[in-house]
């Protein structure tokens, strides 16, 4: 027994001499201990409270108070205290029950020796049994506090999620949101580039053109220019401008519009009918613009060739950009042209080179940005100048419309799913064999009514001065209605009847065919936006776009390269298709 | 637009007098015809004068022949080109206008025939 303290034993037991012997076998036992004995219940219980006992031995049965009670009595005193009964004769029966009273042990009178070890054991067993409870008791408060922090950090973490899913939300607006400004910004981007920076195609007899751009996923500032000049010059101009999205197209389109600035001015420098050389349009149009290019640390590369149709060579400035590809009908093998000027913003001052390379009917030019050559396929490579070159030595035979549509198609493919990082831009010009213009003339009349006669009779006129084979009659009415149709539907809807405005009017006849041309500065006409005609004579207006489509064998409007809206008629000369006024539903 | 009506009859025979009638003169032509469609309901209009004809012209001869037509009256035409017949064939119109060689045979028809037919 650890404790060092002296183990107080109340005794209940009404007959002296036991007592003692108790008494005496306690001593015997050989640890300190107080006693006090009672032999009434009363006096049991009173000692139970005042005396604080370890240990209770009582006799089992006294005449007022048995074994029973005083194990009743303790119990409820204090369920640990341990009770042991000190008897005289007990049956297995008598034992059972008082064990299941709640007493700790039993020993006969005739047995006393082995009390000592009984009260050690019974103390042993009440201190294990509070000890358990303490730990126990620690247990369940060291539990409860756990699950109360348990519960706390829930409620936290409810809260947190609360939060997280209130932060996923706004984060899914905000990206929604982003991603609204930046197809915005794409949209923008588009609209500036088919507005601003795309051109229309020139109309340029002995000229098979055909470009093509794929926008990437942000816009980038790739454009291109036609200047169509008389005397079979046609200027060809593609840039790309560093950097993407609505500012890169903003420059393109300023850069784009310094050309024209520069074009004009040099224009109306009178140079013995001369028109100004490349260079000179670039080293101007960059004085113009480099300062704010360098001013947004952004820069355009440019590739600006002029081709002479009629000495069949190209002047070619290159300002950084790609070069183009010449390939030669003869070799059937295409050479990449370079030349060797700095890019458009990288040093005032600036004075541009040109090159000169001739060409033959049946070449194809290719120009492309740097979009086609730096695509990128899933192992990183770059689809490069090699595969562009061989491309063209495959496709070029097929013309400019499926060049420029098989590259595109080739890059793709090259790329697989990887999104173009860049604009692809490619513009095809085919030398085609010249169409012998057998006779060419135009005029220039003003936008009135009284005007519409002039125009019947220069139709009329030119065709009817027009030899082997003079067209027929029936063609000659048809243009001559046609034209007049063009003209007054130009003076009446694209000038609004404004009578002070021009319209230029050209005629030429190729050998199959004769081509009118109109061009005006009034308002753009889109036939697809014209209400089909009423023809059963409740309307007495709305006519004229259906009489023209009726009578000519093809009919284009269309804004030229210089911003002049046209319309173009061409008849065939010969009328084998369908009589002039034939009406296939006319029984 | 000077415009000189013959009677024949109870029927008013008006010619055109003009060798274009385009966009610049057709309004002319049906500012100035519109009396005589007021006064009478049978009209000829004689168009051999007429070489060439346009949309407009065509829309002229429509509003002429609406015009009478709201009065139960009727129009017939004569006296057309070639250009000018291929102009009315190119938006169907001689489907809608009785037309007659000569102005005799357009007065004949509205004495013989009954409005209509031609």
């Amino acid at each position: 027994m650890k404790t060092k303290k002296d183990l107080r034993i109340l005794h209940l037991e009404d007959i002296p001499t036991d007592a003692e012997l108790v008494n005496r076998q306690l001593r015997d036992a050989g640890f300190p201990f107080v006693v006090r004995s009672v032999a009434t219940g009363d006096a049991f219980m009173q000692a139970l409270e005042e005396f604080h006992p370890d240990v209770v031995l009582a006799d089992y049965s006294l005449p007022d108070f048995d074994g029973l009670s005083a194990i009743q009595v303790t119990r409820k005193k204090d369920p640990d205290l341990p009770i042991i009964v000190v008897t005289g004769v007990l049956g297995d029966e008598a034992a059972v029950s008082l064990i299941k009273a709640g007493a700790n042990d039993y020993v006969l009178k005739d047995r006393l020796a082995r009390l000592g070890s009984a009260v050690e054991h019974a103390v042993e067993e009440a201190e294990q049994s509070r000890a358990h409870k303490r730990a126990e008791a620690e247990i369940r408060t060291l539990n409860a506090e756990l699950e109360h922090r348990v519960i706390a950090r829930t409620a936290e973490l409810q809260a947190a999620n609360g939060l997280k899913d209130k932060l996923i939300v706004r984060e899914r607006a905000i990206s929604a949101e982003l991603e609204q400004v930046r197809s915005r910004d794409v949209e923008v981007g588009l609209r500036i580039q088919q507005s601003l920076l795309l051109s229309q195609m020139p109309d340029v007899p002995g000229l098979e053109i055909a470009a093509l751009t794929v926008p990437s996923r942000g816009i980038d500032g790739d454009f291109y220019i036609f200047l169509n000049h008389p005397d079979r010059l046609l200027d060809v101009i593609v840039g790309d401008v560093m950097g993407k999205g609505i500012s890169a197209a903003l420059l393109g389109a300023a850069t784009k519009i310094q050309f024209f600035k520069a074009l004009n001015y040099l224009l109306t420098v009178p140079r013995a009918g001369q028109l100004p050389e490349p260079k000179d349009i670039v080293t101007l149009a960059h004085a113009q613009i480099v300062r704010q290019l360098i001013e947004l640390e952004s820069f355009v590369t440019l590739c600006y060739v002029r081709l002479d149709l009629e000495r069949r060579v190209l002047s070619m400035v290159d300002c950084g950009h790609t070069g183009i590809v010449h390939w030669r009908s003869r070799s059937g093998r295409c050479e990449v042209l370079h030349g060797d000027s700095l890019p458009l913003g990288i040093r005032d001052g600036e004075i541009f080179d040109q090159i000169s390379v001739p060409f033959e009917p049946g070449d194809m030019l290719l120009f492309f940005s740097d979009g086609i050559t730096e695509a990128r396929n899933a192992a990183g490579e770059l689809f490069g100048v090699e595969r562009l070159s061989a491309h063209v030595d495959a496709n070029a035979g097929r013309g400019p419309a499926l060049l420029a549509d098989s590259l595109r198609q080739a890059v793709s493919a090259f790329a697989g799913l990887a999104p173009l990082s860049d604009d692809l831009t490619s513009v095809a010009v085919r030398i085609g064999e010249q169409p012998e213009t057998q006779a060419r003339a135009d005029m220039e009349i003003c936008s009135d009514l009284r005007e519409l006669r002039q125009v019947r009779h220069f139709v009329r006129q030119f065709c009817e001065a027009l030899g082997d084979p003079v067209p027929d009659e029936d063609v000659v009415d048809a243009l001559v209605l046609a034209a007049n149709e063009a003209a007054s539907n130009i003076m009446l809807h694209a000038y609004h009847g404004r009578t002070d405005q021009s319209i230029h009017v050209e005629a030429a006849a190729l050998p199959e065919a004769i081509v009118l041309k109109f061009q005006h500065l009034g308002e753009g006409f889109d036939p697809a936006t014209l209400a089909p005609p009423v023809l059963d004579g409740t309307r007495e207006s709305g006519f004229g776009t259906y009489m023209i489509a009726r009578s000519v064998d093809q009919v284009r409007y269309y804004r030229d390269e210089r911003g002049r809206n046209c319309v173009s008629l061409m008849k065939y000369r010969k009328n084998e298709q369908k009589g002039m006024y034939s009406d296939e539903t006319d029984g | 637009m000077k415009l000189t009506v013959d009677r024949i009859g109870d029927v008013a025979a008006v010619a055109v007098p003009v060798e274009e009638l385009d966009a610049s003169n057709a309004s002319e032509l049906k500012r100035d015809i519109a009396p005589v469609l007021q006064a009478n309901t049978k009209v000829v209009l004689d168009l051999s004068r007429v070489r060439f004809m346009d949309s407009s012209g065509l829309g002229a001869m429509l509003s002429c022949l609406r015009q009478i037509t709201a009065r139960k009256g009727d129009l017939k035409l004569c006296g057309m080109s070639k250009q000018v017949r291929g102009a009315f064939e190119l938006v169907r119109m001689h489907r809608i206008f009785d037309i007659y060689l000569t102005r005799v045979e357009a007065v004949l028809a509205f004495q013989s025939k009954p409005a209509g037919v031609a």
